[in-house]
């Protein structure tokens, strides 16, 4: 990992642009739409698993769902609920308003025992993030680039642009010509993504694929949130990182999150 | 843009000043619907303005509704030259109108503050000795900013100051302010009491301003509720719905990491971040950490044991916040605006809004 100072407390948000106030409920929208073509990638036997979330807020309605849809749920720790979005997990203490639990949403238990075992840190601290990601239904070429992204660091939209080919690439900015916006994952902060995982490069044949059948479930969730999402995906947009915060600007809005250290801007531009 | 007044004004801290464009220029029916709004709130107004015009109407609105006036002015006519139209002769007159309406004013015994741009016009060399020269006799309460050019403007910045030189300018007028108790000179007597902690954090350029919230609030045409406006020039106005103290967090382990005055400065006002960019320390670092050199030095020089702000760990964030002060030596001439609010606020702000003052803008 690249901290090399107390990283800051994880924040996240957006300032639409003049007129584009719209933005926010667009975003609010999308991250509930995120959440629930997760859930129903699994009901619907898109894939075996799912990393989910139980809410102190709404854990009884949650629990009701997963055994109504006859699926499963094993929890793998207590962490931190609230201030938006996070790249890690902090863990939480005792259960309250303030702990969410962090598992696995899965069709059938073994599979959520195996990855709730895989999450589990070995001698180097990390967790088998290659056998998670095989278990979630990632591509192979992804999981494995993750392994080698997740050395360095934990939010590796960089690492990822580096890895694309056709990129171009001046000094510390990387410009993606050819990504197919629908793996684009620097928007994810703001709770805006298709994919739920990382891809290994902006135009993954393997993610291209998938991404296809993701942005599928969520236009049968919420065709108009979807248009939506579909639209403002493809446009110009920057993505800079500076002293542990990501500015990301957009036509329509520019957003600001906490990340990595580092003392010189990384920069990716996304045409 | 009532409604949102309405809603900034229920927080007493909140200082509401009708800001322009020219504020003057505004017909004096719709000048004196803001000034009732405002007075209705809070019994006094406060304007901004170029005093370029003023009528008889003026005078009575500001007698009627308790005003208390800033005028954007950078010294004599002369000095003044960035100001005002471009054509040397509209200028002139300009200039000549100005002088006489502030004439006007002090014949009229309605006090004015002012608020001075200090750029390569007004101060450097002999014109920084006529600048404060001026200002003790024109200007007895002065807010003296440095001048802050956009960083995408392909011109302006030949007329702004090296930070070497805003050091240069700020600790004259700092050395004019100690040698005369009447002058009210800011950010001089608001950074003494920096860093005798005699607080709230001020002007708001040194209270860890977050880029995206901002101290100050700016209420658009339609209602809407913006940041200040240093941030237009990237062109997004409106406010994000959280603040974050990330960047003062960050430069406090790196850019800004192990400086004397870091928990009295906050790295500066975002906006005047280095290259352009809010992540950054100020780009006037040297000039900030000058003037608190400067008073640090005097202060001790007179008083060579007080405890002082920074002699006490974390003392703004922690000890002040509770209510509690370690010299009770700082007051300011016009009094209540420097006091602490009481400790039962205190305790329900959120840390960063509790750092309040004066205005840092560029006007």
């Amino acid at each position: 990992m690249e901290d090399k100072i107390n990283p800051p407390m994880p924040y996240s948000e957006i300032l639409p642009a003049y007129g584009h106030g719209w933005i926010r409920d667009l975003f609010r929208d999308a991250n509930k739409l995120q959440a629930n073509a997760e859930y129903e990638s699994v009901k619907r036997g898109m894939r075996e698993a799912s990393m989910y979330h139980l809410n102190p807020q709404d854990y009884d309605r949650q629990i009701d769902q997963i055994m109504r849809d006859g699926l499963a749920f094993q929890s793998i720790r207590r962490v931190k609920a609230g201030g938006g979005f996070s790249h890690t997990h902090q863990d939480g203490a005792d259960l309250g308003p303030d702990t969410l639990v962090y598992g696995v949403l899965a069709r059938d238990l073994d599979v959520a025992a195996a990855i709730v075992k895989a999450s589990q840190p070995d001698t180097s601290g990390d967790a088998d993030n290659v056998s998670i990601g095989e278990l979630l239904g990632y591509p192979e070429c992804c999981r494995k680039a993750f392994a080698e992204f997740w050395k360095t660091t934990y939010d590796p939209v960089f690492e990822i642009a580096k890895n694309t080919p056709g990129c171009k690439t001046d000094g510390n900015t990387i410009t993606i010509e050819h990504g197919d916006p629908r793996l684009y994952v620097h928007f994810r902060y703001f709770g805006v993504r298709i994919i739920p995982w990382f891809p290994c490069s902006f135009n993954c044949e393997a993610s291209v694929e998938l991404a296809e059948k993701w942005s599928a479930l969520m236009y049968d969730i919420d065709p108009e949130t979807t248009e939506a999402l579909l639209g403002i995906l493809p446009m110009e947009s920057k993505w800079d990182l500076l002293n542990s915060q990501i500015v990301v600007n957009h036509p329509y809005f520019m957003g600001r999150a906490t990340s990595y250290y580092t003392s010189e801007n990384k920069i990716v531009v996304f045409k | 843009m009532i409604v949102t007044l309405e809603e900034i004004s229920e927080d007493p801290r909140e200082a509401i000043i009708l800001h322009g464009g020219e504020v003057l220029s505004l017909p004096i029916k719709d000048l004196e619907f803001f000034l009732k709004a405002v007075h209705t709130l809070r019994g006094e107004t406060h304007i901004q303005t170029s005093l370029s015009v003023l009528s008889s109407e003026h005078i009575r609105l500001f007698r009627k509704y308790n005003t208390n006036i800033g005028i954007s002015v950078d010294g004599p006519p002369d000095l003044n030259a960035l100001r005002g139209p471009r054509d040397p002769a509209r200028n002139a007159e300009y200039q000549k109108n100005l002088i006489a309406n502030m004439k006007r004013l002090q014949d009229e015994k309605i006090p004015f503050g002012t608020i001075t741009i200090l750029s390569k016009v007004n101060a450097t060399g002999e014109n920084l000795d006529r600048l404060i020269e001026w200002a003790q006799v024109h200007a007895n309460r002065g807010r003296f900013n440095p001048m802050f050019v956009p960083s995408w403007h392909p011109t302006l910045s030949q007329y702004q100051l090296s930070p070497s030189e805003l050091k240069t300018a700020w600790i004259r007028l700092a050395e004019a302010t100690l040698e005369n108790p009447g002058f009210e000179c800011l950010p001089v007597r608001e950074w003494v009491d920096n860093l005798i902690g005699c607080g709230p954090l001020a002007c708001c350029i040194v209270a860890r301003c977050d880029y995206l919230t901002t101290m100050c609030k700016t209420i658009m045409p339609d209602g809407s509720l913006a940041r200040c406006d240093r941030c237009f020039e990237q062109g997004f106005y409106l406010r994000a719905e959280r603040a974050t103290q990330a960047r003062a967090d960050v430069l406090k382990q790196t850019e800004c990491a192990g400086c004397r005055y870091f928990d009295i400065c906050g790295g500066g006002c975002p906006g005047e971040g280095e290259g352009g960019d809010p992540r950054r320390k100020t780009v006037f670092c040297e000039a900030y950490y000058g003037l608190y050199e400067f008073l640090e030095t005097r202060i001790k020089g007179l008083m060579p044991n007080i405890q002082m702000a920074l002699d006490v760990p974390d003392y703004y964030d922690d000890f002040y916040m509770k209510g509690q002060r370690i010299n009770f030596v700082g007051k300011m001439q016009n009094g209540t605006w420097r006091s602490p609010p009481p400790p039962d606020q205190l305790q329900q702000q959120d840390k960063s809004q509790n750092q309040k003052g004066g205005c840092g803008c560029g006007r």
